[in-house]
């Protein structure tokens, strides 16, 4: 019993240090990415350089849709999307009320959260944590396997609207794009608010 | 310090978008060039809405290199295109968008100083490398800064190179706001859509505005990102849809700088040397055709009379044209279904569709009645889908193929748990594979099931092997049926540019046609697991969804989506482009096309071979066999039709979409009244 407790705690620790590990040093510009600023001028962030990028709305606002590499199974794209939330359109909640509705907990549909860390995001104080829920991949194609869907998300408030940025990606494949998903919260510039 | 990180979004970028920092005494002589140098501004100078010509009226090298750089296009008679290339600009924008450009291009550059002294140790501490780097952005962007900016980075450069840098002379003043016309009287195109009863908001993603007053924004919002155009959907036959419609510009979505094709898909390949350019081309379309996609004025239908409701089917359109559109009521297709040749479970679901569809409902029903589709339910013909397919046949017909239930196969994880294989249930599909039907009794007609289970599938039959099988309740057959009936209407009617618009429509009507249902029968326990994950996803957490669906869709083994041209402004730009050199484009594409199938054939056979079900022979024997088939027979014609055609389609695309996001955001904002109310 010693031993499976033990197990679990090196599994957690482990599944908690992509958020615990050192911060690259100031000054180290990375290669291969670009700074990208949203043609609304809603925000600009340093991105991947080979991702593409376009700006649209859908029925909750607008969202800046970044698309990545494919993960080694074909079966999902990594992505980055932000996304501006405001009090007044379909699907606005609270900025706190958002948090905890995306990091509720489901054992029927194993999905589960991380901690809430907090980070200073362009001068705004963000709310980050991680959450994994399988998914059946490919989408309505067979053979099909469950596979861990993970995403990287930040809510970001600024005074009742708040932006909403998450980088998702195949379980299997995230540590990957960590550093690009920092890299973007670093260099992040609410220029709308 | 002559860059204060601190303030400098405020500062220093304000007053470059609005001018409103701009100093009193200057605006009369800003006033002055503005009246020499542009003539009257929007809407007041003659002939302001004819497209601009730099024949005409040169631009400078940086205006012209700063549109080429935003994917503005400068034709050969010297008309300019928009970045979406739909239609030429006209001349009394050009001022407004040379002024965007430079605002954009000006904010980048300090936004890119901005980061480099937040890396740095501080500004007065800066490596060469930083310094050098802030000096060439400087120096790029020297002849777009103020004079006030200048003076901020005076300290980067020497004596002798400011006395260069200053021989570039200020930039002007920003344009003032034009004056609006007063539209009292004037039937405008959205004044018209909006009075008829069928319109729908289109969201048209626009560029910011130009030169706007920092009033003019409210304070805690970002920039207009999107402004909801209203206008009236094409081809509706609805009495106020009588009225002329209004000529639809394609939707106009800002480019991003970043516009790559991801780096893990395979380079096309060299064009074969059968299509050199030495091959005479046939002729590509006009360009000036091709480009200015213009929904065309619906079809004038009467409507029938409320008291004679339409039994007869709607006549079939003819070749290239939109269907034309009936308004269908509930008894009237009942008296259709009565007649029509489906077979009794085909009427059962068209019938809760009729029953239970807000969103497209008039038009599906109305291709049900013209086209007649074939519907079946076939595993075999739905191969490798796991609810539907559509299948377009050679004559001109479709049939949509449903599946009804799926084999499932458990596997014991390395650790505990288990974790779940679908697998099809035709032999068919495995064979298109190259592989053997596995030996599971699950997949075996004659089998005779070990018991009945009661799980998130439903009642599962459970064999001797292990391997079990759901079946598909006709609910979720349905809401299958009806995604793929708007996929049909959007080709019929020639609004599939936009294969992602397309989903998005036909998912959109699949959730809320569930919702309707979950609504009246108080439970979503009639979908099967995945599809319930799906449409709960949906309902609860939209924006994951949203985020799921296109990264699903765009991958490679699933391949609905080409990730080159997800939004309109990317296949306007792809299509644009191919068609500029089209015979090299088509051979390109066809080869991209095989890469990608090849790869998607691997990737099949990879998961194949991870569900243990297949020997190591059968599988080197697939592989080998994938590995020769060709992604799709030889091209016809040396220059691929559908970049004309899906150019053409564009606006309907952005249309559709529009009116899918539209109903969703009804839905959404019905349900949150609700609530409140509640």
């Amino acid at each position: 019993m010693r031993r499976r407790i033990s197990l679990f705690f090196w599994a957690a620790l482990l599944g908690a240090a992509p958020l615990l590990a050192q911060e690259s040093q100031p000054g180290e510009a990375k290669a291969g990415s670009v700074l990208y600023l949203a043609p609304s001028h809603l925000f600009a962030c340093e991105v991947p350089s080979g991702w593409r990028a376009f700006e649209t709305e859908d029925a909750l606002g607008p969202v800046v849709r970044f698309l990545g590499p494919d993960n080694p199974a074909g079966t999902y794209r990594t992505g980055l999307s932000v996304r501006w939330f405001e009090k007044g359109n379909p699907g606005y909640v609270e900025a706190q009320k958002a948090v905890d509705d995306l990091r509720r907990s489901d054992k029927d549909t194993k999905r589960s959260s991380t901690a809430v860390i907090h980070m200073r995001v362009g001068g705004l104080l963000a709310r980050l944590f991680e959450v994994v829920e399988p998914r059946a991949l490919p989408l309505e194609r067979l053979p099909a396997d469950e596979e861990p869907i993970h995403h990287y998300v930040a809510v970001i408030p600024s005074g009742l609207n708040y932006y909403l940025v998450r980088l998702s990606s195949a379980r299997e494949v995230y540590l990957d794009f960590r550093e690009d998903y920092m890299r973007c919260l670093k260099t992040f510039k609410p220029l709308g608010r | 310090m002559p860059y204060d990180l601190g303030f400098c979004n405020i500062c220093i970028i304000a007053p470059m978008h609005t001018g409103g920092m701009m100093s009193r005494r200057f605006l009369p002589l800003a006033g002055l060039i503005l009246a020499l140098s542009a003539g009257a501004l929007q809407g007041q100078a003659p002939g302001a809405d004819a497209p601009y010509n730099v024949k005409a009226e040169p631009l400078s090298d940086a205006q012209t290199q700063l549109l080429l750089q935003n994917k503005y296009q400068i034709r050969e008679d010297g008309t300019v295109l928009a970045a979406d290339g739909s239609q030429p600009m006209a001349r009394g924008d050009m001022p407004y968008v040379i002024q965007r450009l430079e605002s954009g291009q000006r904010l980048k550059a300090l936004l890119q100083i901005d980061l480099i002294l937040s890396r740095s140790e501080g500004e007065k501490s800066l490596t060469a490398e930083e310094r050098e780097s802030i000096r060439k952005i400087v120096r790029e962007s020297w002849r777009l800064f103020s004079l006030k900016t200048r003076r901020s980075f005076r300290s980067y450069f020497s004596l002798q190179e400011l006395e260069r840098m200053d021989l570039v002379p200020l930039p002007k003043a920003d344009l003032d706001e034009p004056e609006l016309k007063d539209q009292e009287g004037i039937v405008g195109p959205a004044s018209a859509a909006s009075s008829a009863p069928a319109a729908v908001a289109v969201p048209v993603v626009v560029a910011p505005p130009v030169a706007a007053t920092p009033a003019a924004a409210p304070p805690s919002a970002p920039a207009a990102v999107a402004v909801p155009t209203v206008v009236a959907p094409p081809a509706l036959a609805t009495p106020a849809a009588s009225a002329p419609a209004p000529a639809l510009a394609a939707p106009t979505v800002v480019a991003p700088p970043v516009a790559a094709v991801p780096a893990v898909l395979p380079p096309p390949a060299a064009a074969p040397a059968a299509a050199t350019p030495a091959v005479a081309a046939p002729a590509p379309a006009a360009p000036a055709a091709v480009v200015a996609p213009v929904v065309a004025a619906p079809a004038a239908v009467t409507p029938p009379a409320a008291s004679a409701p339409v039994a007869a089917a709607p006549a079939p359109a003819a070749p290239g044209s939109e269907p034309v559109l009936v308004e269908v009521t509930a008894a009237a297709f009942e008296k259709f279904l009565a007649e029509a040749p489906y077979g009794r479970e085909a009427k059962a679901l068209l019938r809760l569709i009729s029953e239970n569809t807000s969103f497209a409902r008039n038009r599906v029903l109305n291709d049900v009645m013209a086209a007649l589709p074939q519907i079946l339910i076939d595993p075999d013909r739905a191969g490798e889908r796991t609810y539907s397919r559509l299948i377009s046949g050679s004559d001109g017909t479709f049939t949509i193929a449903l599946n009804n239930g799926v084999v499932l196969m458990e596997k014991s994880k390395l650790f505990f748990g288990t974790t779940t294989t679908l697998l099809p249930r035709s032999a068919k599909t495995y064979a298109e594979a190259g592989l053997p039907a596995p030996a599971l009794q699950a997949l075996q007609g004659e089998a005779v099931p070990q018991k009945q289970e009661s799980g998130p599938w439903g009642d599962t039959a459970v064999y001797a092997d292990g391997s079990r099988r759901a079946a598909l309740t006709p609910e979720a057959q349905a809401g299958a049926l009806l995604a793929e009936l708007v996929r049909l209407d959007s080709r019929l009617r020639a609004w599939d540019a936009s294969p992602y618009a397309t989903e998005v429509a036909a998912r959109t009507a699949q959730w809320l046609f569930y919702d309707a249902l979950a609504s009246s029968r108080r439970s979503d326990a009639f979908l099967d697991p995945l599809t319930r994950r799906s449409y709960r996803q949906w309902l609860q957490e939209p924006a994951a969804y949203h985020d799921e669906l296109l990264l699903s869709l765009s991958a490679g083994r699933n391949g609905t989506v080409d990730p080159r041209k997800v939004d309109l402004a990317a296949v306007s730009e792809f299509d644009r482009r191919a068609l500029a050199d089209c015979v090299r484009a088509s051979a390109e594409e066809s080869a991209y096309r095989d890469v990608s199938a090849r790869q998607a054939r691997t990737w099949d056979l990879a998961a194949y071979q991870a569900s243990g079900l297949f020997s190591s022979e059968s599988l080197s024997a697939a592989r080998a066999a994938a590995a020769k088939a060709l992604a799709e027979p030889a091209l016809k014609n040396l220059c691929r039709p559908e970049w004309a055609s899906e150019m053409a389609a564009l606006s309907k695309s952005g249309v559709m979409l529009g009116e899918a996001v539209e109903a969703e955001k009804r839905s959404r904002q019905g349900r949150e009244s609700r609530a409140e109310k509640d």
